[in-house]
């Protein structure tokens, strides 16, 4: 990986001249995280990493708030797969032009999830980390410890479909696999399903009354777009209520639901920023899974499809 | 906010089983209601009176009116608003006729559900604004699809009213069903001599642009402003040479099924389907012609000294602008091949009542001779059976075709006129004489040409030599009935035109369970559908006969001369509208509005959001549901009215 | 000021409609016109299309204590806007599968077509889905801290 990134960080250099910046990763709080670098010239390449660490979707950062459509500024964006999807989503949409932006594809076999490791060690004291022989091998100050790659990274890693990123201009070339074993897509989804809805309507107002509106799962979403202008936010027409309880919490999570239909790439940021854990990217790629069996179709894939919802057939029957 | 509350009675229809003093008394405890009052008939003059002068008399800033069906009234009260000097569009209505009195009987239940949806009337009226409609320029041409009897009606009155008249005609001649018939009922006046000085009178009109063997392809646009697409069909043959001398169709060799005669007799290839046809052109039915199918023989084009013959002839496209579109596309008669027990298509001698007209008709394929289709001998013994396709649930057909019965008494005279010797039995289920002059005109067929009413149905039809055993029951007499007939008629019942619905879906008109369009209101509104301006006219809405049908095509053209009379007109202000500062420029609205009524706006600082065009906007709403933000919505049907809606429901 | 509901407290059920103006609620008037009877739970909200209902308010109605949700449209192909049904039997359809994942029984949920001449067929629907909605009882509501 590190040969990846002083590839990444020549590549970025190369375009610096063509673009207003460049987003990519930033170590975080621990070398264990990242966090996202907005590069405007060569020094503050230096800075850029990139690492089995490199969980957020950078697609968060370029999508309306800082490429308004009919502005056209050219702008850097490192993907990852997944990340790409987004992307690709957000072209398909409009809301992002092609012709301004320059994907940098870097491959990825996985990411570690903070979340994860935060339950097994304090990362915040470990002073080194790597990934080898299918392991994540830390330093603690009580000596080292390694953990099964499985038990360390995003549950979605374990399914991925789209390590290579779909649409880049220019692709670091690097590992794509740690060959860890695989788990079904959404087979969280699945077990889920079989609740009967009384059991799950408990299961969803438990994990609502948890939910303190911090909103954090609608600012890291990349297809949340609307900003300021929320339905959850307004009061005219009053869709919910500002008390943070099951009953109105219901309705937020609702919206953004509705709103996501037949879009959601199914990155999960939502899930990986939530401070109380509501396992909520499950709403969300539910409705990705109804649209994929009804309509047999995936967001995020090609950028010439429309969305499911904004066309029909007339002759289809359900 | 001073909402007033008014509960009507509809004399015992409403408050039989709504205890309307207890509606009311519900209704002054709703939030912002200052006046609620019950009455016996709100629509009635007096009634409008009342909410009028409680509207000045307690300064009424919006109404609730409970009441009948929105789609009822809702003008009546909203002019009544208008004319109070309030805003029309802060008038709400709660349908607590149709949808509550008249489907309960439980008195209890139905004052709750009453009160609850006069609470819902107050809840959504408090979030009404003021809406003004646009206006805007209308197209003073009239479309006139179909060119039968009605249409023919509404394009020489619209012309006659100034407008310029665009008539589209599916076949290559006008005239529709009529121009098939021998004599019409109850004159016995020849069809022909009735129906083709008006077919001439269209073409010799110069308002009028006939446009026969062309089809209606698609209408886009709306009330005043349609823009219409129309097909015309390749006839291979140019009209503008040809004379209609028919040299052509001596010399055609092919041979092909007489659509006009009903398949009585054959016609060519190339053909003019019958001598007074308008426009007088022959077209070649390019799936039959000889030199299509094999690629040699271009008799046609030898003979014809105009030189009119054109084989690399092909479809059109055109468009007409038009302001308002009249629809009369007529009927087709009934395929008796459903009736199995009747054996037609079975039996050359088994045949429809239209396939008679064309036998009995001087210009038809036998001369005016009764002839049996199996030998071409005169029968003696003919059997009428009625209701073939009509007032037979079995057969998917409940409802009365209204000229048979008529026609079939016509029939039996024409036949005794023809065949002195002869004798008709008449197969009926009841005879449905309802008009002017036709219960005297079936006593003559009894009285003076001796036709024989049996009241029942026939069972069965099988051959027996050269006669048809006809089998069935005298109900009257209630003993079973066997005739041995040399020709059996069958009157055959009015359907819709099979690609009826087709058609309606071009328009954005409703049809019903057979495909007759179905009109804004059974009887106040039977000429006008739920798409302002586009009208009916004749057997397209419901079977009727030949007076009814000219009666609605002036009745159509008298629409449409109201609604062309206004160089302006008004539009609803039910329309969607944009809250700029809230749009985010996604354009999922564009992407689903069927109208193409988004059109994109760029503001100051190049940012691009959604604007709505509001006279080509119908309100449909698609886009405000497409909406992430809400910041699409339709004026009267707000998310904050229908929350509040919910809200009262729900409390 | 007594402004709560009084829909039917023996059943405890509430059955919200929304009908699209051109076809279903022009039903429904019909079978009021032709004097159907039909159970008195249900109350209609008026809409132009059903391309207008916005899956979220179904959702908002079921938050809010709604026992059953029915909405009509004209029949595929008859849309007065022409396309408007076609966009919403995609999206009730979605919505129809995404409910019980959320806890809400799909049997609450229905959507269908209803012609301005189908007033009987209104009628069996009505009488049939209250019956349903009867048998499953009233729905469990998230409860508001307030």
């Amino acid at each position: 990986m590190k040969e990846v990134e002083s590839r990444l960080k020549e590549e970025v250099k190369k375009i610096l001249d063509e673009v207003a910046y460049v987003v990519g990763y930033q170590e975080g709080l621990t070398p264990l995280s990242a966090r996202p670098l907005f590069i405007r010239n060569p020094k503050e390449v230096d800075r850029l990493v990139y690492n089995d660490f490199c969980a957020p979707n950078l697609a968060n950062y370029v999508k309306k708030s800082d490429q308004k459509i009919g502005i056209d500024q050219k702008v850097g964006l490192i993907v990852k797969g997944c990340d790409c999807r987004s992307v690709v989503q957000l072209l398909q949409e409009g809301i992002l032009k092609r012709e301004n932006l320059i994907l940098i594809g870097v491959p990825c076999r996985g990411m570690i999830s903070f979340k994860k490791i935060e339950k097994l060690f304090d990362p915040l004291e470990t002073y080194l980390a790597e990934v080898r022989d299918k392991k994540l091998k830390v330093h603690l100050a009580q000596g080292e410890e390694s953990y099964h790659l499985e038990d360390v990274v995003f549950e979605k890693c374990l399914w991925c479909e789209t390590r290579e990123p779909l649409v880049v201009d220019i692709m670091i070339q690097g590992p794509l696999s740690l060959e860890l074993e695989q788990k079904e897509k959404d087979f969280d989804i699945v077990e889920l399903e079989q609740k009967e809805p009384a059991e799950l309507f408990d299961f969803w107002t438990a994990q609502f009354e948890k939910c303190i509106r911090c909103y954090a799962c609608r600012n890291a979403c990349p297809l949340c777009y609307c900003q300021d202008n929320c339905l959850a936010d307004t009061r005219q027409p009053h869709w919910l209520g500002q008390q943070t309880d099951a009953l109105n919490n219901f309705m937020y999570h609702m919206i953004r639901a509705m709103h996501v239909v037949g879009r959601c790439t199914g990155c999960q940021e939502c899930e990986r920023v939530c401070p109380v854990d509501i396992p909520i990217s499950k709403i969300f790629r539910k409705t990705s899974m109804i649209t994929q069996q009804l309509f047999d179709y995936i967001p995020g894939m090609k950028v010439e499809d429309v969305p499911p919802l904004l066309t029909f057939k007339k002759d289809e029957k359900f | 906010m001073r909402i007033g509350v008014f509960v009507c009675h509809c004399g015992s229809n409403i408050a039989g089983t709504v205890d309307c003093p207890r509606v009311v008394e519900a209704a002054r405890g709703f939030p912002h209601v200052v006046y609620a009052t019950d009455y016996t008939y709100l629509c009635a003059e007096s009634g409008q009176d009342l909410i009028k002068t409680a509207i000045q008399e307690y300064s009424l800033d919006r109404v609730v009116v409970s009441s009948c069906s929105p789609k009822m009234h809702e003008e009546t009260f909203r002019r009544a608003a208008r004319q109070a000097g309030l805003n029309p569009y802060l008038v709400e209505m709660a349908n607590i006729r149709e949808q509550c009195s008249w489907i309960h009987s439980d008195k209890e239940a139905a004052t709750r559900k009453a009160i609850d949806l006069v609470r819902k009337g107050v809840f959504k009226v408090s979030r009404d604004q003021e809406l003004f409609p646009s206006f805007f320029k209308v197209n003073k041409d009239v479309l006139v699809i179909g060119g039968g009897i009605a249409g023919i009606q509404a394009a020489l009155d619209a012309a006659q009213g100034g407008h310029r008249v665009t008539l589209v005609e599916k076949d290559q001649t006008i005239g529709g069903n009529m121009a098939r018939l021998d004599k019409t009922f109850p004159t016995l006046d020849c069809s022909s001599c009735i129906l083709t000085p008006r077919m001439v009178d269209v073409a010799v009109n110069e308002s009028i642009e006939l446009l026969a063997y062309h089809e209606v392809e698609e209408v886009k646009g709306y009330v005043g402003n349609f823009d219409v697409k129309i097909r015309r069909k390749a006839t291979y043959v140019d009209w503008s040479k040809c004379t209609g001398c028919e040299e052509c169709v001596g010399k055609c060799p092919a041979r092909i099924y007489d659509k006009f005669n009903q398949g009585l007799g054959r016609t060519k290839a190339i053909s003019l389907p019958f001598p007074q046809a308008v426009p007088k052109k022959v077209t070649i039915k390019k799936d039959f012609c000889h030199f299509f199918l094999k690629g040699k023989c271009r008799v046609c084009e030898k003979v014809c000294q105009f030189e009119a013959i054109n084989f690399d002839d092909q479809d059109q496209i055109i468009e007409r602008k038009v302001g308002a579109i009249v629809v009369a596309t007529g009927y087709e008669a009934f395929d008796p091949i459903a009736y199995l027990e009747y054996g037609f298509g079975k039996y050359k001698d088994v045949i429809t009542s239209l396939q008679y007209e064309r036998m009995v008709s001087a210009s038809g394929p036998t001369m005016g001779h009764i002839k049996r289709p199996s030998d071409g001998e005169e029968p003696k013994t003919i059997v009428f059976i009625s209701c073939v396709g009509s007032r037979d649930r079995a057969k998917g057909r409940s409802y009365c075709s209204v000229a048979c019965c008529m026609a079939m008494a016509k029939q039996a005279i024409l036949t005794k006129e023809h065949i002195p010797d002869s004798t008709s039995y008449l197969f009926y289920i009841d005879i449905r004489a309802g008009g002017k002059g036709y219960e005297e005109f079936v006593d003559r067929a009894r009285e003076e040409y001796g036709a024989q009413y049996v009241r029942g149905r026939v069972s069965k039809i099988y051959q027996k030599g050269k006669k048809l055993v006809v089998k069935g029951t005298d109900t009257l007499l209630g003993m079973p009935i066997e005739i041995e007939a040399d020709l059996v008629v069958l009157a055959v019942g009015i359907a819709p035109p099979q690609d009826a619905p087709e058609l309606a879906q071009k328009l954005n008109i409703s049809y019903d369970q057979y495909g007759f369009f179905v009109e804004s209101h059974p009887k106040l509104r039977p000429v006008e559908t739920n798409t302002t301006g586009v009208f009916l006219a004749g057997a397209c809405q419901a079977p009727m006969d030949i007076p009814a049908s000219v009666a609605q095509g002036s009745a159509a053209a008298a629409k449409a001369l109201g609604l062309l009379a206004k160089d302006e007109l008004e539009a609803s202000p039910i329309v969607a509208s944009v809250e700029i500062k809230r749009c985010v420029g996604c354009f999922k609205c564009e992407a689903v509005c069927p109208f193409s009524a988004i059109q994109r706006q760029e503001l100051r600082d190049g940012i691009m959001v959604s604007n709505v065009i509001s006279t080509v906007c119908k309100g449909c709403g698609l886009c405000g549901v497409a909406c992430p933000t809400g910041a699409i919505k339709v004026n009267g049907f707000t998310d904050e009215q229908i929350l509040a809606e919910m809200e009262a429901l729900l409390l | 000021m007594d402004i709560s509901n009084t829909l039917d407290q023996k059943n405890g059920i509430k059955i919200v409609a929304f009908l699209c103006n051109w076809c279903s609620y022009g039903g429904a008037d019909a079978a009021g016109t032709a004097r159907l009877k039909q159970p008195p739970q249900v109350r209609i909200i008026r809409i132009p299309c059903s391309g207008w209902i916005n899956p979220l308010y179904p959702l908002k109605a079921f938050n809010e204590g709604a026992d059953g949700v029915l909405i009509s449209g004209c029949h595929p192909g008859d849309c007065h806007y022409a396309e408007g049904n076609y966009y919403a039997r995609r999206r009730l359809e979605v919505l129809g599968h995404f409910l019980p994942f959320m806890g809400i029984d799909p049997q609450r949920f229905r959507y269908s077509w209803i012609s301005a001449t189908e007033a009987q067929e209104w009628q069996a629907l009505i009488t049939e889905f209250t019956e349903k909605i009867r048998e499953l009882g009233p729905i469990k509501k998230h409860v508001e801290v307030s």
